[in-house]
């Protein structure tokens, strides 16, 4: 087997693991209008990485994820702490401040760090390329720990989506956490954007077909999975930027999604 | 103060445009909940300005840039206005946000393809206030005044849209085209903004200035002055702090409308002791930063010369930059001996400019070259950069040409 093979295939199974456990997450993303939560946890993740760097620890190491666990960890305390009672201030506007807060001080870390404009993009674009074994082990090994974690605890989770849970602050504050520590393991690998592509996108597809949990997952993975191995092939095979690729492969699913459901419902009302 | 209007004056007579008209918007854009919108309008305005550049030669900075920034809002406002009419089962705000990693993915995928494009994405984000000319304000003036005009005379039926979408709808209006109207000309008031002040400044007086407001009144009049208000604090601070402390003008400014808001929570959730203490401290940071005088004079050159690079745009301290990119890839590029190489990759850790020295030993000496790539490949390099080797490495064996193989 060639490399160039060995490669894509060590690409398309971290895909496939990870995309389950970003499929369910965003399910809860989606249906409870979270929308921004992943973004503010993946540019803290990101902030995370350029803080270590300014301290002097190198991208993509342990300490550098042991910087990103703690800023994601505060993030997910208060976006679960922070629920306004004004009737005029959405949840997720308490969640835009918090990103314009986590991207901010991004540019002004990477205003002050020698490079910073190319590490800032660096975690924009994030870099398949710096995939190596041990990280796929760990990546893969956190994901099924998170999954079975919540497979566990579905029924407590399901009840947040759907307002009937007790202690929701606890339960938040775990949700949060979980979208938080598969963000860090994520970023460094595929970028902020491309991450948040993983989580939304799959799950929005699904979210537009069925209202059942299992059955969302299923066709969120399996779209998701097709399109971001669709991407994943095209990039290698034109030589096109490769997170860019994926995400675009993952929105042209989206809008074909989008038509079908339209299609379908101008249908169901003639 | 005389040098901090001299520099400081043009972007704040901007930023008083942005916050008179955005102020504004944040009012409607927190009661439909979709708070991720300028966000993505502003990204599909960049995608437009990068299409226009790379397809037509149009400079970013020109008109024509801005023409496509509005067609590719408007084609984003066509696409949330139908989303919205034919789509109930995700809410409105999941498809904006997924148009904004959309549009995003391709900036970055039009800018990959182009040499340079990072420092176009950074100065996208960061934006370049700080560069604004009297043609920006009073071009500034005539696209704000216009779209405010639209937004006041067509204020009853957005009203209605905003209120109640369904009902709206149920009595005949024409939701689709009202939705489409008031994207656009969101779309128009955001593309011009973006082009002056990027995507993180015009988030912050869009949000945030509409929130604290919240916070005090509920009457829509009141929320507007102390959104004014506030954001026009805020902004004066915020570039007193990026005069003192050299910091970009954008960031800044977003800086003190989220600390301003985060005071003006306290105020509403804490004891006010609490706050009260923290304002005060707050005001003395602020009155330590108008005495401390700016770090070093700041020149003009270039004050009139947008295209100088937006890490140019304050007096830097930063430390001296380490070798570019650039400045590494050609060292690799004229190295004449492996040995060269050998110095070159003792200071270099970027398993990248590694595996790219790698390969050129193996072109210019194939059996010492041999060595420092066998050397790169037991540093367990990630596993793109070890393709790359072994794939040089097949070449030489005849099988392959080197530097073939999935892109970075």
């Amino acid at each position: 087997m060639s490399e160039s093979l060995h490669f894509l295939i060590l690409q398309l199974s971290l895909l496939a693991v990870v995309l389950v456990l970003h499929t369910y997450i965003g399910l809860h993303i989606v249906r409870r209008t979270l929308i921004f939560s992943d973004l503010v946890l993946d540019q803290l993740a990101a902030l995370g990485a350029l803080v270590g760097l300014a301290l002097g620890v190198a991208y993509a190491t342990p300490g550098s994820y042991l910087v990103s666990t703690v800023m994601v960890l505060i993030g997910a305390g208060l976006l679960a702490g922070i629920k306004p009672k004004n009737p005029l201030i959405p949840r997720e506007a308490v969640i835009g401040t918090l990103y314009a807060v986590a991207l901010l001080a991004s540019l002004l870390v990477g205003d002050k760090l020698s490079g910073g404009e190319a590490y800032v993009n660096k975690t924009l674009a994030g870099a398949m390329v710096w995939v190596s074994w041990p990280l796929v082990a760990v990546t893969a090994g956190v994901y099924v720990a998170l999954l079975l974690f919540h497979y566990a605890y579905r029924d407590r989770f399901i009840a947040l989506a759907e307002g009937t849970a007790a202690k929701e602050r606890r339960w938040d504050f775990l949700l949060f956490a979980t979208q938080g520590i598969i963000t860090i393991l994520i970023v460094p690998i595929a970028g902020v954007l491309l991450a948040y592509a993983f989580l939304m996108i799959p799950a929005a597809i699904a979210a537009m077909f069925t209202r059942r949990w299992g059955r969302a997952v299923a066709i969120g993975w399996s779209v998701g999975f097709g399109a971001c191995a669709a991407g994943c092939v095209g990039s290698w095979y034109w030589d096109l930027p490769y997170g860019p690729t994926l995400i675009l492969a993952l929105g042209a699913a989206f809008v074909g999604a989008m038509v079908l459901r339209a299609a379908r419902r101008e249908r169901a009302t003639e | 103060m005389e040098h901090f209007f001299a520099l400081f004056g043009l972007p704040l007579l901007a930023s008083m445009l942005m916050l008179a008209v955005l102020g504004y918007l944040g009012i409607y854009v927190l009661k439909r909940e979709i708070i991720f919108v300028d966000i993505a309008m502003a990204q599909s305005v960049v995608v437009g300005m990068v299409v226009g550049h790379l397809a037509f030669g149009v400079r970013l900075d020109s008109w024509a840039a801005y023409g496509c920034g509005v067609a590719a809002a408007l084609a984003a406002a066509a696409f949330y206005a139908f989303g919205r009419r034919k789509i109930s089962q995700i809410p409105l705000e999941a498809m904006i946000g997924i148009s904004y990693a959309i549009g995003a993915a391709a900036v970055l995928f039009l800018v990959g393809l182009a040499p340079g494009g990072h420092i176009h994405v950074q100065s996208m984000l960061a934006g370049s206030i700080l560069w604004v000319t009297w043609e920006d304000i009073a071009a500034s003036v005539a696209i704000f005044g216009a779209a405010a005009a639209a937004f006041w005379l067509f204020r009853r039926p957005f009203d209605r849209l905003f209120q109640d979408y369904a009902a709206a709808a149920e009595s005949g209006m024409n939701v689709v085209a009202w939705d489409i109207l008031w994207y656009a000309l969101a779309g128009v008031v955001i593309a011009w903004a973006t082009r002056i002040a990027g995507i993180l400044l015009i988030f912050a007086f869009l949000i945030v200035p509409a929130i604290t407001a919240a916070l005090f009144s509920r009457r829509s009049g009141m929320r507007l002055v102390i959104g004014w208000t506030f954001g026009l604090g805020a902004t004066v601070l915020g570039l007193l702090f990026a005069d003192r402390l050299d910091f970009s003008v954008g960031p800044s400014i977003s800086l003190f409308l989220v600390a301003g808001l985060a005071l003006a929570a306290g105020l509403r959730v804490w004891a006010r002791p609490v706050t009260v203490g923290l304002s005060l401290a707050a005001a003395g940071v602020v009155v330590l930063l108008c005495l401390r005088s700016p770090e070093r004079a700041v020149t003009w050159a270039g004050r009139n010369e947008p295209s100088a690079a937006a890490g140019a745009a304050l007096p830097s301290t930063r430390p001296p930059a380490e070798p570019s990119k650039g400045d590494i890839e050609r060292e690799i590029q004229e190295a004449g001996s492996v040995s060269e190489l050998e110095e070159l990759l003792a200071g270099v850790t970027d398993p990248q400019f590694r595996a790219e020295i790698a390969c050129r030993a193996l072109e210019l000496d194939p059996a010492a070259g041999r060595e420092l790539a066998q050397r790169f490949l037991e540093e367990e390099p990630p596993l793109f950069f070890r393709q790359r080797v072994l794939q040089a490495l097949d070449a030489l064996d005849g099988h392959q040409k080197p530097g073939s193989g999935p892109p970075p």
